[in-house]
Parts: structure tokens; sequence; C-alpha cells
């Protein structure tokens, strides 16, 4: 079995089969590149993602790895088709993958699928975050996701009057 | 195993890492929340609320074009039209229209002229947004001059253009849209692709010619006359003249805007009308919609000859009587059609065509056709409507000449009362590929027959609705229970698993009854019947727990309630707590309830009208 060498921030070394690793896109990429500038085609490709550390590389191939017989799914598909696509991709394991992590572990989850490509794990937490959005008020979404406001003076309430023209009617 | 790691020590310092993204603006890490890749992903998933709610929070997200191409999308807002017709105060207008970088949405002015300065404003600012304009001439006040100043001038962008009462008593009268002044050397309105005529009932045909002369690109026209006038010598008028038509034809025949119309929708048709189609068709006019009211007996081999001309462009074509003939008697299956009634003969190959349909509402009756043999003459046809009064009567018109070559019908939609089970074994002969269904009151004998002929059906709609006029009398006639169906139901989808989609309309207890035991549905489409009077709850929480809470496969659920004359109502289905139960038993599905949200809604009620036009 072809193997990957992925190595995360902080050093910490998994070995991935090629299969597996090819499911993100940004690896495949890097192996790709590894194969081309090589002679030795058996040479095992190493590489570093200077991004993500172990932990949560840990459980993004973990993702991979419960997902790995997954269809790959078309980047550009219509929304409808999406929305039933990633009503049927939450399976009762992303469920429970997702149900322990705190919401600093899925930013950093959201940044590492994106980062890595890999367009399943990016929709979960996407639908998460948006869970932690619907029904939230504007100050519990900021605590929430340690954002500041950053509207000066009359900004704030100039937004607000804009969004009653939405709401009206 | 896919994946090993080498060592474990890095877990040991977890505490300190969860610390990195409590900090992590200080220690330069992005917050994903301010990355667009990410906002473009959530935001996408939210709602109208909520989105309105994420401009809030900071500047960021406020100015993300995600979330304003989705709010676009998912609001009713819209920066193509503006209503002219109903209230609003002119501070309003103002608020609404004169800010820089804001969403509108749709509105309505009523009673408010053209002249009004501010109205004439609005026109200034948005003009070149504005994509669809509707018109109420009567409300308007809109003299000629300044119907041609509004739109030739303001709105130079224009794609469609919606009239109400072109012909109302006053203006007719006062003969103020009687021609089109200078008409020759007023410049061409090019983007103008839709024009749509309401209750439009008097002659106007010079201006109808002059007006058409000026729209190149037109492609699709849409007139729609209320025969039901209060204003009886209009009406008459009307039946006499179709004065309409004779003017929308006319102003056709004379300009060139005939060249580039594809659909064509328009009430009554003269012999002379169908003639001046016939030679337009044959200077090259290809439809691709036609619908018409039935023509006229004597025109029988001249619309033949029409639609030969359109066999390469036609895609759908809509027969219809406009209202039930009092005099006629329902067609017993298997006799001709009277001698006075027209019946459609196709030509040889209608190559393009899709959709034949032959009534517009099932108490009316239907336009009997010559028996065709559909895989040869309409290859590509794939729905048949058979709404109407006759329906399955006149049986042996429809079903056509069987043939061993395979057709690709798959929806066939009729209204009848169906009680003959060798209906079922026809379908299946005629078309063979047949997956959607819609029937109104099937008897327990036709489901029967239809589980065991037309096996693939997937989709089936079954209208189980009490008519109001008859209520009382239509489980007389067919003798339905509606938890016979209910029964016939889930044995099929119990032995053959096809059936995925359930479209049902009824009072609660029959839809109750009825998709008690289907729970391999994927989708289910929820009709109920709801009066004014009645209680704000139209379903019963019993319908939830024995029905819909069990049905695991379901990923649409779509509840609406209709009123007999306004269509799909707000209300609600279930109790509060029992709406929550609900939203939890069937985690996966997504669930609508009427109103719904703008878009869709429409969508909706526009399918409800057409398959009952009351």
């Amino acid at each position: 079995m072809a193997l990957v060498r992925v190595i995360s921030s902080d050093g910490a070394a998994f070995l991935v089969s090629q299969r597996l690793a090819k499911r993100s896109g940004k690896l495949k990429t890097e192996i790709e590149t590894f194969r081309k500038s090589s002679d030795n085609s058996e040479a095992q490709p190493e590489i570093r993602i200077v991004t993500i550390r172990a932990e949560i590389l840990r459980l993004v191939l973990q993702w991979l790895q419960q997902h790995q017989n997954d269809p790959v799914l078309p980047a550009n598909q219509n929304e409808q088709d999406g929305r039933g696509d990633a009503e049927m991709g939450q399976s009762q394991w992303d469920r429970d993958f997702l149900a322990p992590m705190d919401l600093g572990i899925v930013m950093e989850l959201i940044l590492a699928a994106n980062h890595l490509e890999v367009k399943g794990l990016l929709d979960i937490t996407c639908k998460l975050v948006e869970s932690k959005i619907t029904g939230r008020t504007v100050d519990e979404i900021r605590t929430a996701f340690k954002l500041k406001s950053d509207f000066k003076g009359n900004e704030e309430e100039q937004t607000r009057l804009e969004n009653r023209w939405c709401v009206e009617n | 195993m896919e994946v090993m790691e080498e060592n474990h020590d890095f877990l040991k310092d977890n505490r300190e890492k969860q610390q990195k993204f409590m900090n992590m603006e200080s220690v330069g890490t992005p917050n994903p929340l301010l990355l667009d890749v990410v906002l473009d992903k959530v935001f996408e998933l939210l709602d109208l609320p909520n989105l309105l709610n994420c401009r809030l929070v900071c500047k960021l997200w406020r100015d993300n074009s995600g979330l304003k191409t989705t709010m676009k999308k998912k609001s009713v807002v819209s920066l193509r039209g503006i209503f002219l017709h109903t209230s609003t105060t002119k501070k309003n207008i103002c608020n609404y229209f004169l800010h820089d970088d804001i969403i509108y949405t749709r509105y309505y002015f009523e009673h408010i002229s053209y002249q009004n300065p501010l109205v004439s404003k609005v026109f200034e600012v948005m003009g070149s947004t504005i994509s669809i304009l509707q018109l109420h001439l009567d409300l308007n006040q809109l003299k000629i001059d300044q119907f041609r100043e509004l739109v030739y001038e303001r709105v130079p962008n224009l794609e469609e253009l919606i009239i109400y009462n072109l012909s109302h008593e006053e203006i007719y009268y006062k003969q103020i849209f009687s021609d089109f002044p200078d008409h020759s050397t007023h410049p061409k309105h090019l983007n103008l692709k839709r024009l749509e005529l309401q209750e439009t009932r008097s002659p106007i045909i010079a201006f109808m010619t002059e007006f058409l002369g000026t729209l190149p690109n037109l492609h699709e026209i849409t007139l729609k006359t209320d025969v039901c006038s209060d204003w009886t010598e209009q009406a008459e008028m009307w039946r006499q003249n179709s004065a309409i038509v004779k003017s929308v034809i006319d102003g056709l025949y004379n300009s060139e805007s005939f060249r580039t119309l594809k659909v064509f929708r328009c009430g009554k048709l003269l012999t002379h009308h169908i003639q001046t189609l016939l030679e337009m068709g044959e200077r090259g006019m290809s439809l691709e919609s036609l619908e018409l009211h039935v023509p006229p007996k004597e025109t029988e081999e001249l619309f033949t000859q029409f639609l030969s001309t359109q066999s390469k462009s036609l895609k759908e074509l809509v027969l219809f009587e406009q209202r039930a003939l009092p005099f006629r008697f329902k067609r017993v299956p298997g006799l001709p059609p009277s001698k006075q009634d027209f019946r459609l003969v196709l030509p040889d190959k209608m190559e393009q065509l899709e959709l034949l349909q032959f009534s517009k509402n099932y108490k009316a009756w239907m336009v009997p056709m010559k028996p065709i043999e559909y895989a040869r003459q309409t290859p590509k046809l794939k729905t048949l409507i058979l709404l109407g009064k006759d329906g399955f009567g006149c049986i042996s018109d429809y079903f056509g000449i069987p043939s061993k070559a395979i057709c690709e019908v798959n929806s066939v939609v009729s209204h009848d009362q169906v009680s003959d089970p060798k209906l079922a074994d026809m379908l299946h002969q005629t078309f063979p590929h047949l997956t959607k269904l819609c029937i109104r009151y099937p008897s327990p004998q036709v489901l029967t027959a239809l589980w065991s002929s037309c096996t693939r059906i997937q989709d089936l709609s079954l209208y189980l609705r009490d008519s109001e006029d008859f209520s009382y009398m239509d489980d007389a006639m067919t003798g339905l229970d509606a938890r016979i169906i209910g029964y016939y139901l889930s044995t099929v989808s119990k032995s053959y698993g096809h059936l995925k989609r359930l479209k049902v309309l009824g009072n609660q207890q029959k839809v109750t009854c009825s998709i008690v035991n289907l729970t391999d549905l994927r989708s289910l489409k929820i009709f109920v019947d709801h009066n004014e009077n009645d209680e704000r709850q139209v379903l019963s929480d019993a319908t939830v727990e024995f029905a819909l809470s069990k049905m695991h496969q379901l990923r649409l659920l779509e509840l609406y309630t209709l009123h007999w004359t306004l269509g799909v109502t707000s209300c609600s289905f279930f109790s509060q707590m029992c709406c929550e139960r609900l939203k939890k038993d069937l985690e996966l599905t997504v669930i609508r309830f009427s109103p719904g949200d703008g878009q869709d809604h429409d969508a909706e009620a526009l399918d409800y009208d057409n398959m009952l036009d009351e």
C-alpha cells in the first residue's frame, strides 16, 4: 500500500495511505507535485502542513477514513442538489463526531478542511456553525464566535434601519 | 488501517492549545469566521431573518458579498419590479426608493398617479434597474403620452410589461388609447420580451397594431380576458368579436414582432384569426408554446395546417373550453364526439411537442381529439393533461392507437372521477413509461388495477378534495372512503416500493387516513382545505403521531393550507409542541409550511392554479 507521511505544525507524523490522502484536494496536489519532482517513484512523499496542529489533523484524517468510500461530489453542484446531498451526507457518525467538540475546535477544523480542500467536512462544519447562528441574537453570535463589533458611531443603528426595509411587508 | 500515528506526544499539552483559540487574534491565527470562503458557505445556509441579524455583527460580515447575494436570493427582495398598484404612503416611497445602496423589496402603489412627483422621482432614480412593470391603467391615470414616456424613456431595460385594464370602460370611451401617435418615427423598445394584458375587453386595434410595431423582440404575449365581466355590454362584445385577440393578432400581423414570438396565450379565436395565424406561420413565425380557446368547428382543417407550420418548434399545446357548456352531455365512453364539436387533428408529426393539454378546469369539457399514435406522431411527448368533466369518459380520443414503439409520456394528469379499472390497462399499454400520475377520486378497483399494471409509478397525486358544491355527493358517487385509499396506498408502497412522492389534497381526516402506513415515502406534499371559520390548527396532532413521525425516509415535507378563493393561506398545522416534536423526529427532513418563503410559495400557488384553475 502506497503511503504518504503527513506532518502537522507541531511535528506529529501520520502515515496515511495515498488513496485516502488523495481525497483531500490539497494533499492530492502535493502528492502529485512530489511525484513529478522525485526521480524515485518508490519514494514515500512527506508533506508538512504548517497551519494545522496534530489534534486537528487527526480529526480530519479520522473523518476522511470514515468517509473514504463516499462518492466524490463535484464542487459546483447546483443549490438544490447541494442541499439534498448535505442532508444525506450528515450521517449519525458525523453527528457523533462533531458533538463533543467545542466551537474552538470546530473553527480550527473549518480552517483545516478549507486548507486541505475536504469539501464534505467543510460542509458539515459550516452547517454546525449555521445552527449556532440560527435563532441567536447579535450579541450571542459575537460572543460565541469571538467577533468584535467594529461599527463606529451610528453605523450599527444605520444597518438596523436598512434591515427594516427588508422585513416589512 | 489507512492512518497510523507515529507518536502520541503531541496530545500532552492539550489545554495550552485550547487557549490558543481563545487568544487567536493576539497570536495571529485568523478567525475562520472572518474568511470569505467560510462565510460564503455559512451564509448560504441561513434564512433571511438570521441573515439580517448577521449584518449587525460586524462590518466585515455586513459587507460580505456572499451575504448580499444570499439575501437577494432568499428574500422577496427584488430590484427588478415595480408594481404600480397597492397602497403605500408617500413617506414610505421616500424611505424605500430614494436611498443609495439599499435593498429594495417589491413595493406597490395604489391610487397614485404617475404625475405624482414622488412616483416620477422613483422612476428617475430606479428606472434603469426595473425589468418588470405592472400598470393598472384605471388607477394610474396614465395618459397616452405619459404611457409612452414611462415605457420608452423611464424604463429602458424593461423586459416584462403587464397592463391591467387597457380597455377599461372609462379609458375606452375617453378614447385615450385609441391609437399610438407618431409610432412610425418612434424608437423601438428592444428589451421588452414579455407582454401581458389583463382584463382587456374592448377592441383597441389601432393602438395594438402600432404599439406592437415598436416591440421587435417580443417573445411572449399573454391575454387574459375576464369573460364573466360585470360590464355586460363589453363581455358580450368580447364574445362576439373576440376584440382583444383581433387587436393583438392584427397588430402582430402588421409588425415584425411575430417573427420572434415564442409563446402565445390567448382567448377565443375566430376563423379569420386562424387564417391569419396560418399565414404568419407560413411567413416564418415559430411558436414554442400555444394556448388558446377551442377554435371554431369549421377551422378544424385550417388549424391542423397551422400546426404543421409549427411542427418543428411547438413544445406545448393547450386547448381549452372557456366555460362548461350547460347543454352538453357528458360523453359516454367509446362514443365519438358530436358533429358540432371541434376536434383536434394533430398533423402527421409534431417533432418537439412535450406537453398536450385538453382543458384548464376540471369543471369544463375537454376538447376532443382524433386518436393519434403517440410514439410516431409526438415522439417527445412527456406530459398529457386531461383535466375536465369528460375525463376518461372520452378515453378513446386520448389514448390513441396502441403501437409497439415506445412512447415517452411519463406523466398523466386527470381530474375525472375514475372508476373504470380498464383505465389502468389502457394507461399501461399506451404509456408504458408512466411514472407520474395525478388522479381525482380513483375507485379502489382502479387503484388495485393500477398497482398491478403500472408498477413504475413513483409520483402520485391524489385529489381527495371535497369540491365545494358537491361535497356531500362525492363520496356517494364513487363509494370511496379515504381509509380504503390509505389501505391500498400502504399495500402498494410495501409490495412495490416505487412510490416516492405523494401529493394529497383533502380534508384532514382523509389525509391522515390515507398516509398512515406510508413509511417509505421520500417526499410528501399535503394541501388541506381550509375555511375562514375553521379553527386555526388545520391538521390534528394525531396526524403527526400516527403517520408523519414514522416516515423516516422522508426528505421533503410540504404542508400547505388552501382557501377556496384565497389560495394558499397562512395557518398553523399542529400544536406548537407537536411541531417541535415533529422537527426533532424528522431531523433529516426539510419541512416547509405555508406560506413558506416567498418564491417557493408563489410557485406552489401557481402550480395549484394550473391544476385546478377554479
